[in-house]
């Protein structure tokens, strides 16, 4: 029989269960937004009283509600996305060293377009200072792209030690709170929080490296990465990053005060995973593909310049310095000794009676834009890229499966099921397969995905346009950070309006951000394409009136002309003279545009003394990318660029008014060599005008672009803009791809 | 209307009938710079599909009649190189949007992973978790 006391008792116990899960819930509502909590509940159940009949309720304990599966599944998720989301960065700058916007594409077409103008003019001075500053510029270019790269590596080197230290600091203390939950455990209490502090940092560390979590007994943690235990306990790996004799990133795992073993190989996961892959795989793949073509370029054009005969009748001579290896050849690229600063050295004939109207040898020059070796497969395009794709697709599968059981979409359960199994029977597996059973099933995969094209020929191509070659290894170098992309937009469930949404409201000011630099670049770059497309008018002038004192220079050296005659000559070169003052004199939008940086005031005065300077000033026309926006007055008139056209000028005239006809005679070679210096000048001014021409088409369609997208973002709802613009992306990616084929075709076929 | 390919075993003579090849490429092209001007990918998409039909008439040139196209092979070769780089810029620019707002999703993907710790049936919510993951 029940007796009261039991039924009070029983109602004690019971209200006081009921707080206790009463103070669980309020702890989950108190920490719904602390990063790293976990839902705890209290665990009832029955019990009797002190007469034995009635039954009552109680707390047997307090615990986490974690479904190990899916924190194991996130744990080796964001080893995946720590690795892309560290190579897609590192690729990305690497994108921007040998993106299309850097200067080897314009270079290398100017060059191409001086040899076209080469090839109508052979005999042309200023036609062969063209080649050799346009060859000088891409020599240039090559370099610095290269040694740009292999900073980048020093870098990547920098990054990846970094993240070796703070991972060490989080082994420790994991392995710290492995043992205080043992011991809370032991002593029978619920370290729900140590927990907590634990998993958060057993995913940092899967971020940094990759990790697989195995629960142990008494609630500690072993972790495993790599092939080796990072966590044991309450003993931790510590992490070395170093180089190896080959300059490869070197990782090792130690143990205690063991030996360090060298892991490198075996880290593919994590942000040292991703790391290690751009920095020993993907840049040196981007190094070899320039210096490559660095080489063949440089072969090429060599092969056709050493068979060909320069205006001084010699043949035998490199356009550019010959390297010794294809590695490396882009980083030492210069212009041989032997034609620098010898525009007479380039060689557009092919015999040494057809200089100097040959111009078979320009004709082969030009030709080599488009010419196309056949294309050979391409270990890391053709084979390594697509296994890459393969794998990124599955890790999308995986995220759409999480958000369709997420969202509790049915169709997708037997996915989530299927990794379930996957997930159990790798418990009883070790983490890692041998590494021949593992080279053995790649095989088998691969085997499945034969190498669409493998023929002979070189590795690299001399392709018709160096912008082609880098807009292809744009599109390669960046697919990472696309699939990535696309992973995350299949993630993305619900998206408020604009006015709702802070970070459509960032991405509609970071557009406008960028807008606002376009037109900024834009309005520079007219400035300067205005003042130099008046220095190429005022140089052309110039020339036209040297050509015409040479003329007279000729005239007045005949043997009949008599004295007053020549003084009549003397006032016609006077006269050119002032109008030349004037030429040199020519305000821009920027002010006197032959003055160097002295742009205030006027560079020549009324004698023709130089006041001046020769600096050079810079624009910006794209993202770190500068270009020259000046033309030297030093060089094209002043004994800087090797002749004093006014000192000339004034010599020529007091030889007319003495009748000198020594000074006369001479007045004919000095009025040439002034011509040819001004028509270089001019040469530079038109190579800098084009190059603000092309700066300024790839800003217009930038900007068109922009504000398309501005206007899309501002106008709709984000969730669709940002479907649209994924599907867009597709079709750009298909679109580029039929565009490379093509030209791939036409190549081969074609050529 | 674009010719039939020509056989083996037409002669250089008839290559002046190939000349619409040329001029439907080019057509083709600034289609296409209209369409990435205005992030029209569909019709990006319909284009790719043209040039690949086109470039199998151009690809059944007989060796003689592509010798006599060598100018127009030049030109289209040129046009198909700008498209080219227009399109690496456009899809350049639409990867700069898209990084900016994928960022905001990644963190929402980081939500999710945690609110699949807690099953549906304990969640002590009506709604399902993905509408409340904003």
């Amino acid at each position: 029989m029940t007796s009261l006391t039991s039924l009070l008792s029983i109602a004690n116990m019971g209200l006081q269960a009921q707080t206790a899960g009463l103070d669980a819930t309020g702890q989950n509502v108190a920490n719904a937004s602390t990063a790293g909590y976990s839902r705890v509940s209290a665990h009832l159940e029955t019990t009797t009283v002190a007469d034995g009949y009635a039954g009552s309720v109680q707390v047997s304990g307090i615990s986490r509600t974690v479904d190990q599966f899916a924190f194991a599944n996130m744990v080796n998720e964001q080893g995946k996305s720590g690795a892309a989301t560290a190579r897609s960065d590192a690729l990305a700058t690497t994108q921007n060293i040998v993106a299309p916007s850097t200067t080897i594409a314009d270079d290398l077409n100017t060059f191409f377009t001086s040899t076209t103008t080469l090839e109508g003019s052979p005999s042309d001075p200023s036609a062969r200072a063209g080649v050799l500053s346009a060859a000088t510029q891409v020599a240039q270019d090559f370099s610095t792209t290269a040694n740009a790269l292999t900073a980048q590596r020093g870098s990547l080197l920098g990054q990846a030690q970094g993240s070796a230290t703070t991972l060490n600091t989080q082994l420790s203390q994991i392995a710290k709170l492995n043992g205080q939950i043992a011991s809370a455990i032991g002593g029978g209490n619920e370290p729900t929080d140590l927990e907590d502090q634990r998993d958060t940092l057993v995913s940092s560390v899967s971020t940094a490296i990759g990790a697989q979590v195995i629960p142990g007994a008494n609630g500690q943690v072993t972790l495993l990465s790599s092939g080796t235990a990072l966590v044991s306990g309450t003993s931790a790996a510590s992490i070395g990053v170093s180089l190896d004799s080959a300059q490869n990133l070197k990782i090792t795992a130690t143990i205690g005060t063991g030996t360090a073993n060298d892991i490198t190989t075996n880290v593919t996961s994590g942000t040292l995973g991703g790391i290690r892959e751009a920095r020993d795989t993907d840049i040196p793949n981007a190094q070899s593909q320039l210096d490559s073509f660095a080489n063949d370029f440089a072969t090429s054009v060599n092969a056709i310049q050493s068979s060909g005969y320069g205006l001084d009748g010699v043949t035998g001579r490199n356009l550019f310095t010959p390297s010794a290896t294809v590695a490396g050849a882009a980083a030492a690229m210069t212009v041989d000794p032997s034609v620098a600063g010898n525009p007479s050295a380039i060689a557009a004939s092919s015999t040494a009676s057809g200089v100097p109207g040959n111009n078979d040898m320009a004709v082969k020059l030009a030709a080599l834009s488009t010419e196309h070796p056949r294309r050979r497969l391409h270990p890391d395009r053709d084979v390594l890229e697509p296994r890459r794709q393969r794998r990124q697709r599955q890790g999308e599968r995986r995220l759409r499966s999480f958000a369709a059981h997420r969202d509790g979409e049915p169709g997708h359960q037997p996915e989530l099921q299927r990794q379930r199994r996957e997930h159990r029977r790798r418990d009883d597996q070790p983490e890692r397969l041998p590494a021949s059973l593992r080279g053995e099933l790649q095989g088998a995969a691969d085997r499945g995905h034969p190498p669409r094209r493998v023929d002979g020929g070189p590795v690299m191509r001399i392709t018709d346009n160096m912008q082609l070659t880098q807009a292809i290894a744009g599109q390669q170098t960046s697919s990472a950070n696309l699939y990535k992309l696309s992973a995350e937009a299949s993630s993305g469930k619900k998206v408020n309006a604009p006015s709702d949404d802070p970070a459509a409201y960032a991405q509609v000011v970071s557009t406008q951000a960028q807008i606002s630099r376009m037109n900024a670049r834009q309005t520079t770059i007219a400035l300067s394409s205005s003042d130099l497309s008046a220095a190429d008018g005022a140089l052309s002038s110039a020339g036209d009136l040297l050509t015409q004192a040479q003329s007279l220079a000729v005239e007045a050296a005949n043997g009949t002309e008599t004295a007053s005659s020549r003084a009549a000559t003397a006032q016609q070169i006077d006269q050119i003279q002032n109008q030349l003052l004037a030429l040199a004199n020519t305000k821009g939008a920027s002010g006197y545009i032959f003055g160097g940086t002295a742009t205030g005031t006027a560079p020549f005065s009324s004698t023709g003394t130089f006041n001046g300077n020769a600096q050079t000033t810079h624009i910006e026309i794209a993202d770190g990318v500068t270009a020259q926006s000046n033309v030297s007055g030093a060089d094209a008139f002043t004994a800087s660029g090797g002749a004093d056209v006014f000192a000339a000028l004034s010599a020529f005239s007091t030889a007319l008014k003495s009748n000198d006809t020594t000074g006369i005679n001479n007045a004919i070679t000095s009025m040439q060599s002034a011509n040819s210096q001004v028509l270089a000048a001019r040469v530079s001014a038109g190579t800098l005008e084009s190059r603000m021409s092309s700066a300024t088409t790839v800003i217009t369609n930038a900007l068109t672009t922009a504000t398309t997208t501005l206007q899309s973002v501002q106008g709709a709802d984000v969730a669709q803009v940002y479907s649209e613009l994924s599907a867009a992306q597709t079709s750009y990616q298909a679109a580029i791809s039929v565009n490379s084929e093509i030209l791939n075709t036409l190549s081969s076929r074609f050529s | 209307m674009i010719p039939a390919p020509s056989d083996s075993s037409q002669s250089s003579g008839k290559s002046a009938q190939k000349a619409p090849v040329f001029k439907a490429f080019a057509e083709l092209l600034e289609e296409e710079r209209a369409a990435i001007r205005t992030l029209d990918g569909t019709k990006l998409d319909r284009i790719a599909e043209q040039k690949v039909g086109l470039m199998d008439h151009l690809t059944a040139l007989a060796h003689e009649d592509r010798l006599a196209h060598a100018g127009p092979i030049r030109e289209l070769v040129a046009e198909l190189r700008h498209n080219g780089i227009l399109l690496v810029h456009a899809r350049g620019i639409i990867r700069d949007v898209l990084r900016i707002k994928g960022a905001q999703i990644a963190e929402q993907t980081i939500s999710a992973a945690r609110l699949l710790q807690q099953p549906a049936d304990l969640a002590g919510a009506s709604a399902p978790l993905g509408a409340r993951l904003t």
